[in-house]
């Protein structure tokens, strides 16, 4: 666990603990993150990384300690992307974007590949198109902070780099994101906070960023 | 609110069966409870506005266990919960939408088998006005119902159970209202006692629904 100490601190947690199910699921949790900053979670399944990342999107209470995140710059994407299957990638898109008060640009759709994918249905795109899809519904929002879980699941490495550096550009204009994650270190960040030890060979497993 | 009901409608025009099941069933009940009580007219014409009006309350119930089912599976209320709109303006939208996709073809629906119960047709057009009035009631309620229960197996069933007491009230001075009508006599305080019941439901459920959604995110 470290933490940046430079400019103002958007997200402060102090010594936080939350159960589920009445299970203490971690404890004593302390980070604090600025603008521009990365905070990668790691730890095994079961360590509570999405229960940490629902508490932080304020989906789960704190059961000791304090939490501070602007509740509203945040933007959250699950396991679960809220997509609909029967309705194409620009209706989805295009319901995001409005509840997120963004807009669609080409550029976008260019950079993920998605200009001649418009108007195929949520149900028919691969596992790896529809996690896309389900990242480019978050580019869309005007939301400074990301919570993202597992962001890289089903993604091909190429892929994977890409939805990466969009979440790194994202931080170096200005915004911050949460970033769960099975591998070690994929993004490079600064700060991380560990949840638990990871299996020896998990380090193969990381996609270089 | 604009692309929340956008989303909705497009959902129930893909997949009809939202629209044609509960209308469906609204129809089998209504024109089969005249088979079961016999073949006397004068019967029918007494009974019309109570069978229009159980029929409704049935039908309504049919949806609760996707209404919120299938936005919590696919993460739409995680997403949602952390975004700029409010889930009482997501659990209001609701009401709309199920109100528009359900409750409005069956009002509709409530006129042909009207006539099937040998109703004059003015008494039918009555009958149709106290739906109007006393629908978007049952359909807050069944949205509080399925909102409460999003999450658990066979959620759909509980919230059917949780709901029908709660709709009795709705359900009887509906009737009545429509059942004076039909008679000749004065309904404006049935029919007022709806309207407050349906406004009151609009006004309030929103709130208690995103309340109970919050507690079920967690």
């Amino acid at each position: 666990m470290n933490a940046d100490a430079e400019g103002p601190q958007e997200i402060c947690a102090s010594g936080i603990c939350c159960h589920r199910g009445g299970r203490k699921v971690f404890s004593n949790l302390s980070f604090s993150l600025g603008r521009g900053r990365i905070l990668e979670v790691s730890g095994p399944n079961g360590s509570g990384k999405t229960t940490l990342l629902r508490a932080l999107a304020g989906f789960h209470p704190v059961t000791e300690g304090t939490l501070d995140v602007p509740r509203d710059e945040i933007a959250y994407l699950g396991h679960r992307d809220g997509l609909k299957d029967s309705l194409t990638v620009e209706e989805n898109l295009g319901f995001w974007a409005a509840i997120h008060g963004g807009g669609i640009s080409g550029a976008l759709l260019d950079r993920f590949e998605f200009r001649t994918l418009l108007h195929r249905r949520a149900s028919l795109l691969s596992a790896g198109q529809r996690k896309r899809l389900a990242v480019v519904s978050l580019l869309v929002s005007e939301r400074s902070i990301w919570l993202l879980d597992e962001p890289l699941t089903a993604l091909d490495a190429g892929w994977a780099r890409k939805v990466l550096d969009a979440v790194k550009d994202h931080c170096a204009s200005g915004g911050l994101a949460v970033v769960t994650t099975l591998a070690k270190s994929i993004t490079g960040a600064a700060s991380t906070v560990n949840l638990g030890p990871m299996p020896a060979d998990t380090a193969t497993l990381a996609v270089k960023a | 609110m604009k692309p929340l009901l956008q989303r909705e409608f497009r959902l129930a025009l893909r997949a009809r069966g939202r629209i044609v099941l509960p209308l469906t069933f609204y129809l089998a009940v209504t024109v089969m409870i005249p088979f079961g009580i016999g073949p006397d007219i004068e019967v029918h014409r007494l009974a019309a506005a109570g069978v229009l009006w159980a029929g409704a309350l049935l039908a309504f119930l049919l949806p609760l266990q996707h209404l919120f089912q299938e936005d919590m599976d696919d993460g739409t209320i995680d997403r949602l919960a952390a975004s700029a709109l409010p889930l009482e303006v997501f659990a209001f939208g609701k009401i709309v939408s199920s109100w528009t996709v359900t409750g409005i073809p069956i009002c509709l629906a409530s006129l042909v088998v009207g006539n099937i119960l040998n109703m004059p047709p003015g008494t039918g057009l009555a009958t149709l006005l106290t739906l109007l009035a006393g629908t978007p009631a049952l359909c807050s309620i069944g949205v509080l119902g399925a909102a409460i229960t999003v999450g658990m197996a066979k959620g759909g069933i509980l919230a059917a159970v949780i709901v029908i007491p709660f709709c009795v009230p709705t359900l009887i001075f509906g009737a009545s209202a429509a059942g004076s009508i039909a008679a000749g006599e004065a309904a404006a305080t049935s029919i007022a006692a709806v309207l407050a019941i349906s406004l009151a439901c609009i006004a309030l459920i929103p709130f208690a629904s995103a309340k109970v959604l919050r507690i079920n995110l967690q």
